[in-house]
């Protein structure tokens, strides 16, 4: 591949950093360009003034320190590790656990008194639109058990109550999640750097926005100049809607397009990697140079061949080997260069779970009053069915106790009886 | 055993003098020239106690990369998370010099270094580590933990900006 004057390995050529073999096809270049020939010569000017000056820079004014010196913050204590001017304090490993200890307590304290707790209940409606009716569910922390009303629709969402104390469980977040900031350098004409970028964002949705999600995520990456690579959808019982897209956008696009996804839906997770290929793709580049240097001059051998039909193979051979090497390594630049213009951008989303407090019923006097009577004669039948078989469990000890208890008796008198005859 | 030990103690204890200026030089652009000296003496205490010892033919990395990281920890325990500093010809508590020493400083502060003082911070690092320590392009990748790449487009860029800014001083150039 041809090199342009601003390309990094001329900078790399002339301070000697490439090795034998890029050396030479970088010098092959250069003698047949006049214009690398002045820009080589440039950098080399630049470098040895850059040399000489740096070399000859006076060094900063360092104060010089007497052998005795303590520096400004030193005074040794026991265990501390001090050279002058800084002391490094040591804490043995108890304390440092203890302190460790200290501060997750503290926390978790605070935690506790700041954020609610003591649930009233929770009912799940999961998916709203497949049932409705009531139910009875246990809930929360204290364990009170009430009625549940399932939602029926749309419109019964509107009318519940949303569970906003705190992080409930996932699903419903009580504040959203902006994007970091990736910052994406512009792609410049400067810039030689080979970067791909992979990004994946986690998103929640509501309901109503769900179902259009997927197409207009399409139709936006199609818009600015992408496409989708990759999409599924999930939709069991019993679990909220979900899916996953696989995008393919210009990698000066990407930023705005998880702008986008962030604008439109709440943003859960998001992350960005960026591999660095720039020294893979500089030495893929060298050696495809070289490679198509020496396919030529193989082809220019066999032109001139003129000898045994046995060389000509040879010769023939050798190109061949040469061709499958280049073709290998373009496919590799090719494929890099797909994934440097076009980055990828998987986003995960899902429909939001709603939870609502389930309020129970109030209750009259006279039905309170109802439901102790209930409740107390419930216990009184309760406690006689079990005194019953309780009587029924000693059974079998009390009758065989009655029976030693009897015949110790009769022993006894009859023992009695005998002593009073003989007398 | 004992002979190579002894060579190679003294390879070491040669390559400390010959290193510790511009260790020292290096030091104080990252954390200032008070504290400089410090930090090499830290960084040979941690030579002094390596186990196993650098090779001595890396020794040179081995002692930047080590007065870096100890620089870069004072600067974030001072909370001074600053770039790579700027010349400091002068510290502001040092007593004044005498005017010949003045005026020979200023001389030398050329179109060049003044070009190389107005880079970023990671342009000059890298810029110095190579034009003043002689360092190549992976011994600075493994000192500044960039990738070779990354070193080597930061070279080109600081390269090409100090060309454009010298544009105008063509006699330095030619120089």
């Amino acid at each position: 591949m041809a090199i342009e004057k601003d390309d990094p390995i001329l900078t790399a050529y002339v301070l000697g950093e490439l090795d034998d073999a890029r050396r030479e096809a970088i010098q092959q270049q250069i003698k047949a360009s006049p214009d690398l020939q002045k820009e080589v010569e440039a950098i080399r000017r630049t470098a040895e003034l850059l040399g000489r000056e740096l070399a000859a820079e006076p060094a900063p004014d360092i104060p010089v320190r007497s052998a005795g010196s303590r520096g400004r913050r030193g005074r040794r204590a026991g265990g501390d590790k001090k050279f002058a001017g800084i002391t490094k304090r040591r804490w043995p490993p108890a304390l440092k656990v203890a302190a460790v200890l200290v501060v997750v307590a503290g926390a978790s304290l605070i935690a506790g008194i700041l954020l609610p707790h003591g649930s009233r209940g929770i009912a799940v409606a999961p998916d709203a639109s497949e049932s409705a009716g009531t139910g009875v569910r246990r809930h929360g922390e204290g364990g009170h058990e009430g009625s549940v009303r399932w939602l029926g629709g749309a419109g019964d969402i509107d009318k519940g109550l949303y569970f906003g104390a705190g992080e409930l469980s996932a699903g419903v977040p009580t504040k959203e999640v902006p994007p970091p900031p990736h910052a994406i350098p512009p792609a410049t004409a400067a810039s030689k750097l080979k970067l791909i970028y992979d990004a994946q964002m986690q998103v929640t949705l509501d309901k109503a926005k769900a179902d259009g999600f997927a197409a207009a995520l399409a139709e936006r990456v199609r818009s600015l100049g992408g496409y989708v690579s990759q999409s599924a959808s999930a939709r069991e019982a019993g679990l909220q809607p979900s899916g996953r897209i696989s995008l393919r956008v210009p990698a000066d696009r990407l930023k705005e397009l998880m702008d986008w996804v962030a604008a439109v839906a709440t943003v859960r997770l998001s992350q960005m990697s960026v591999r660095d290929i720039t020294e893979q793709y500089v030495d893929v580049e060298a050696r495809l140079a070289n490679l198509l240097a020496g396919e030529a001059r193989l082809k220019d051998m066999l032109a001139k061949e003129t000898g045994k039909l046995e060389e000509i193979l040879k010769v023939e051979n050798q190109i061949r080997s040469v061709r499958e090497q280049i073709e290998r390594l373009q496919g590799k630049q090719r494929l890099w260069d797909s994934q440097i213009a076009l980055s990828t951008l998987t986003v995960e989303y899902r429909v939001a779970d709603i939870y609502i407090v389930a309020e129970p019923p109030a209750q009259t006097f006279t039905q309170r009053a109802g439901r102790a009577v209930k409740d107390s004669w419930r216990a009184f039948t309760g406690a006689l069915a079990d005194l019953g078989i309780g009587s029924i469990y000693v059974l079998p000890w009390v009758a065989v106790g009655l029976v030693l208890v009897l015949a110790g008796y009769l022993g006894l008198r009859r023992a009695a009886k005998g002593r009073s005859g003989g007398k | 055993m004992n002979d190579d030990h002894l060579r190679d103690q003294r390879l070491a204890l040669s390559a400390v003098d010959r290193l510790r200026r511009p260790l020292l030089r290096y030091a104080a652009r990252l954390v200032g020239p008070d504290r400089a000296e410090d930090v090499v003496q830290e960084t040979f205490l941690r030579l002094c106690s390596a186990d196993p010892p650098p090779q001595v033919q890396h020794l040179a990395q081995w002692l930047f990369t080590v007065c870096r990281n100890i620089g870069i920890d004072i600067r974030r325990k001072d909370g001074r998370m600053s770039a790579f500093r700027h010349s400091h010809a002068q510290s502001p508590k040092d007593p004044q010099p005498s005017p010949p020493a003045l005026a020979q400083r200023r001389e030398a502060v050329s179109a060049a270094l003044a070009a190389v003082a107005s880079l970023p911070a990671s342009q000059q690092e890298v810029i110095r580590l190579k034009f003043q320590s002689g360092f190549t392009y992976r011994q600075i990748a493994g000192i500044t933990g960039l990738s070779a790449g990354n070193v080597g487009f930061l070279i080109h860029a600081a390269i090409k900006a100090i060309r454009q800014r010298l544009t105008p001083h063509a006699p330095c150039e030619q120089a």
